[in-house]
């Protein structure tokens, strides 16, 4: 066996069980077998013959016994130990490669190792492995037939083996655009890790988000026209005691939309579509752009709570697709809960406080406005304020002592503030957009760009306020090429190979389907009615005349295949002798067709096509019919040439 | 000519593979486990495919190499030429009347030769217009074949039997089964026995038996041989065809021991001769004789009568020899 084909066997078994390992839901000790495999298949390499049938046997039982023990004790999970013992085959085979079929059944290993890989991660890292897989095993492929047809080593074989790899990589593409996805699926496991947050359910300690303002990990991309910072609503909280803020209300009811799509304000103007492509974050929380009216999501039915939270119905663990649109500006009125102007106990100072600042305004809107400036001015943000002295609260602390901290505090003491002056107020988790990738054209949404900040009932409507001082948001900005560039990857990744839905492949039937509208310029600007209409026309001609084309041509093929070459020559023929003529009638026969050949002086081409077309259509023979097409040539190439006024001309026969 | 398909083992342990990925994929969801599936479809329609391209555009040319005998392997030189302008092909079978070639590769555009040895079952002229071909490539999945254009004339010439003629020499018996002696020496030899001529000893021989061994004299020295086919009385092809071997066996026989030999059949007579030239006339001749047709010639007395049996029209002349196809 070529040492190239070794190579790639080892290559391949090495390839699957990392593309097991690296997913990291391995157990640790899955590693171990890893050096045994890469010797095995270095060994076998450096033409080390494959060992004992009893000790390879004696492997194998082993090895069985531990996938039990790894499925119900160890990893307690079949699919894991059936990763792991795939990875104890490959290093097992490596030392039992013997013939041809043992290269194969490493091949076929891996393909399972790939199909569980891929029920373990949904990163980046598996479709470049996917790649790589697909070349090594093309490769493979074809090598092994060069093999079987001992043609290794005789032939230049890598130009085939790139073409084919390179054919196999884009039908791949094609098979996996175009085979029919369902809905969801029936059975899978949970594919990955949840990222952790806080503050977007239940009880949110004041404090908590600050754990998130350091992590730069990404929680969501957003594909939108709109480039400005965007704020993104995820709970609405409007109850404080002092330490935490609560929404009693908790999720809401249940709302149910017709094919995924749910109304979230009834309201007419221009909205602009939203893409997010969320993580797996272990919240179930939706979040929305301000002016949101619908909501285009993959369930039948959501939870809604009167502060105009949504909530998918369940934790799956899934990256989540979702579409939102918006109208940027909108303005929805809603109704006020008591709870909206409750403090906790022990705020006495607060009243005092927020009449210094209002100065004795009436209006609610400028003691809004007046409180989130004296917040703005005299308070430092920090993401490490110092902790609150015993029996203080934290907020008490920076309102009055400290006053240091971040979103949070700021929220919160803008809220309080606001109720102690007679204005409903209440506090709002999310994100606020600061990065934007310009390569992918996308915006990107990190754990740091967690945000808090104040909703005030004024006017019959909530208005956002944001107290926190901007510099919090300065350092975000952008990244290296090289960052962009592979978060772009990753983006694309998700969004075209991940989440690819049976929804963007009617959507792309659809853009296939207006492709002769592109063609023909129909649907770009400046071009007038009446061109556009004259290039459908020639595009309709050219697409009629290309399919009639073929239609005659697929006629043509089985008229030969159901007479036979010579009877179709024979026809050719006949119509060919009325350019000489040579008239007949469709009941004349051939011996009478002949006939009509005397004086046109290609008596003797004629003569022999209709003795071969006779001894091949009515006596059985087939040995001369290749000399059919050659005359059928000769006779077609000499009646071109002929001169009608020569005296040929005259003796047409009947 | 529509090509067909024949799974390997592997090809179909490859398909069970893929339905068991496609149903892992309809069961998850999940995106990544379509993309092996993708991946496995795309070979099997690379399987499907690229062999029927593969082998599209091509022709044959079956040249031998030298004379062509029935039921004999003859080495024939294949010329294959790829008449696509930009596809070449890899790993092509070709094969006719049972017997296989391969052509690793043939460049677009380009010819492409290799050998085979082909053993035909008949005699007669070789008109070739079809032959097998198929390929696996580029995977081992799956066999494609079709037929393709071959062009090559050449006669096959009557089967050469092994047969023991030596006793010609003794005039008007009637040949029965062949004696079955083999061997390098001519059956023209025996040991000396007192009263030979011992000019007629052969020294060579001699010498290498350690015995005295006399070369008698060939009974076709100087004389000239007619062997006369007999294709008469009721139809028998078998027997007509072991008739045609006998007739191109002694032919073939009688020339190389430098007699001068006519042949008659009832096509016409080719006149007595002498060397290869004129043997491959004759078994040119015998290659196309036909049973069953009227005699248009006179066999001359004295001649070698072939014939199929017993019932033959032309027992009743006076032959040298008789040679019966059902008793040979």
């Amino acid at each position: 066996m070529p040492k190239g084909y070794k190579a790639l066997t080892g290559i391949l078994a090495l390839t699957g069980s990392l593309a097991l390992l690296t997913t990291g839901q391995l157990n640790p000790l899955a590693w171990l077998p890893l050096p045994v495999l890469l010797y095995g298949y270095l060994r076998h390499l450096r033409g080390g013959r494959a060992l004992g049938q009893k000790i390879i046997g004696t492997l194998s039982v082993l090895t069985v016994g531990f996938f039990f023990l790894d499925a119900f004790a160890m990893s307690a999970d079949v699919l894991l130990a059936v990763a792991d013992l795939t990875i104890l085959f490959q290093a097992i085979k490596g030392f039992d490669l013997k013939e041809e079929w043992d290269n194969l059944q490493v091949f076929f290993m891996c393909i399972l190792q790939m199909v569980i890989a891929s029920e373990f991660t949904r990163g980046i890292a598996f479709g470049l492995v996917f790649l790589v897989f697909v070349i090594l095993l093309v490769s493979a492929i074809v090598l092994s037939h060069f093999l079987k047809e001992g043609a290794w080593g005789k032939l230049e074989i890598k130009r085939p083996v790139a073409a084919v790899s390179a054919l196999a990589v884009f039908f791949t593409a094609v098979f996996f655009i175009s085979a029919p996805r369902l809905a969801g699926g029936i059975w899978h496991r949970k594919p990955v890790d949840a990222i952790k947050t806080v503050g977007f359910e239940g009880n949110v300690d004041l404090g908590s988000i600050g754990r998130l303002k350091l992590d730069p990990t990404i929680v969501m991309r957003i594909e939108t026209r709109i480039k400005t910072p965007l704020y993104l609503r995820g709970a609405t909280l409007d109850r404080f005691d002092g330490t935490a803020w609560t929404n009693p209300e908790g999720r809401g009811w249940p709302i149910s939309g017709g094919g995924g799509r749910f109304v979230i304000n009834p309201a007419g103007g221009h909205a602009v579509p939203m893409k997010i492509y969320l993580e797996p974050l272990d919240t179930n929380v939706l979040f929305l752009p301000e002016g949101a009216v619908s909501l285009q999501v993959p369930a039948h039915m959501l939870y809604r709570n009167s502060s105009g939270d949504f909530f998918m119905p369940e934790r799956n663990g899934h990256r989540l697709v979702y579409t939102v649109y918006s109208i940027p500006g909108a303005v929805f009125y809603s109704d006020v809960k008591k709870s909206d102007l409750q403090l906790p106990g022990g705020m006495d100072r607060l009243e005092a406080l927020a009449s210094g600042i209002t100065n004795g305004t009436d209006d609610p809107l400028v003691k809004a406005h007046l409180i989130e400036r004296y917040l703005k001015a005299n308070y430092a943000y920090s993401l490490d304020p110092p902790p609150p002295p015993p029996g203080v609260s934290p907020i008490e602390d920076f309102l009055f002592h400290s006053k240091k901290g971040y979103c949070e505090h700021y929220a919160t003491g803008m809220a309080l503030l606001l109720r102690a002056a007679g204005v409903p107020a209440r506090i709002v988790t999310g994100f606020m957009t600061t990065e934007f990738n310009s390569l992918g054209n996308y915006i990107v949404v990190r754990q740091k760009d967690a945000h808090t900040w104040v909703e005030a009932f004024i006017g019959g409507r909530w208005m956002r306020f944001d107290p926190t001082p901007a510099q919090w948001a300065d350092s975000a900005q952008g990244g290296s090429f090289a960052s962009l560039l592979f978060d772009d990857l990753k983006m694309k990744w998700n969004r075209y190979v991940v989440s690819f839905s049976l929804m963007d492949q009617k959507l792309l039937a659809r853009r296939l389907a207006r492709l002769p509208e592109i063609i023909t310029f129909g649907a770009l600007p400046g071009f007038s009615a009446g061109r556009a209409a004259a290039r459908k026309a020639l595009f309709a001609i050219v697409i009629t005349a290309l399919f009639m084309g073929l239609f005659f041509n697929s006629l043509k093929r089985k008229k030969k295949a159901r007479h036979g070459v010579e009877t179709a020559y024979y026809l050719k023929l006949r119509s060919l002798s009325e350019k000489l003529g040579v008239r007949q009638s469709p009941s004349s026969t051939p011996g009478e067709f002949l006939k009509a050949f005397h004086g046109t002086g290609f008596e003797r081409e004629a003569e022999e096509f209709i003795r071969i077309y006779q001894e091949a259509r009515f006596g059985g023979e087939e040995i001369e019919v290749e000399r059919l097409p050659e005359l059928y040539a000769e006779l077609r190439e000499k009646i071109h040439v002929f001169q009608p006024n020569s005296p040929v001309s005259g003796t047409k026969t009947q | 000519m529509r090509p067909s398909f024949k799974t390997t083992r592997e090809g179909r342990r490859s398909f069970v593979a893929m339905l068991l990925v496609a149903l892992a994929a309809l069961n998850t969801g999940n995106n990544l486990i379509y993309l092996v599936l993708a991946m496995m479809a795309s070979m099997v329609f690379l399987s499907l495919v690229l062999p029927a391209v593969n082998l599209r555009g091509l022709s044959f040319v079956l040249k031998p190499n030298g004379p062509v005998f029935a039921r004999t392997p003859s080495k024939f030189r294949i010329e294959a030429r790829n008449g696509k302008r930009l596809f070449p092909s890899y790993s092509i079978r070709f094969s006719i009347s049972g017997s296989e070639a391969r052509l690793p590769f043939i460049a677009a555009g380009r010819k492409a030769e290799s050998g085979i040895a082909v053993s035909f079952p008949e005699r007669g002229p070789f008109r070739a217009v079809w032959a097998g071909i198929s390929s696996g490539f580029p995977f081992i999945f799956l066999s494609v074949s079709k037929k393709a254009p071959l062009e090559g004339e050449f006669p096959v010439y009557p089967e050469i039997l092994d047969m023991d003629i030596t006793a010609l020499s003794h005039s008007g018996e009637e040949r029965g089964a062949p004696s079955g002696r083999k061997g390098e020496e001519p059956d023209s030899v025996r040991e000396y026995r007192p009263g030979d001529d011992t000019r007629r000893i052969s020294w060579k021989l001699t010498a290498r038996h350690r015995a005295l061994m006399l070369k008698e004299p060939s009974p076709f020295d100087s004389e000239e041989k007619v062997i006369v086919l007999d294709g008469t009385g009721p139809p028998d092809g078998p027997a007509f065809e072991r008739a045609v071997s006998i007739a191109a066996t002694l032919a073939s026989a009688l020339i190389r021991k430098g007699a001068r030999v006519g042949l008659v059949t009832a096509e016409g007579e080719v006149p007595c001769g002498a060397g290869t030239l004129h043997l491959y006339q004759m078994l040119e001749r015998l290659a196309f004789a036909r049973e069953c047709l009227p005699w248009s010639a006179r066999p001359r007395g004295g001649a070698i009568l072939v014939c199929k049996g017993p019932r033959s029209e032309l027992r009743g002349l006076d032959f040298k020899e008789v040679f019966d196809a059902e008793r040979v």
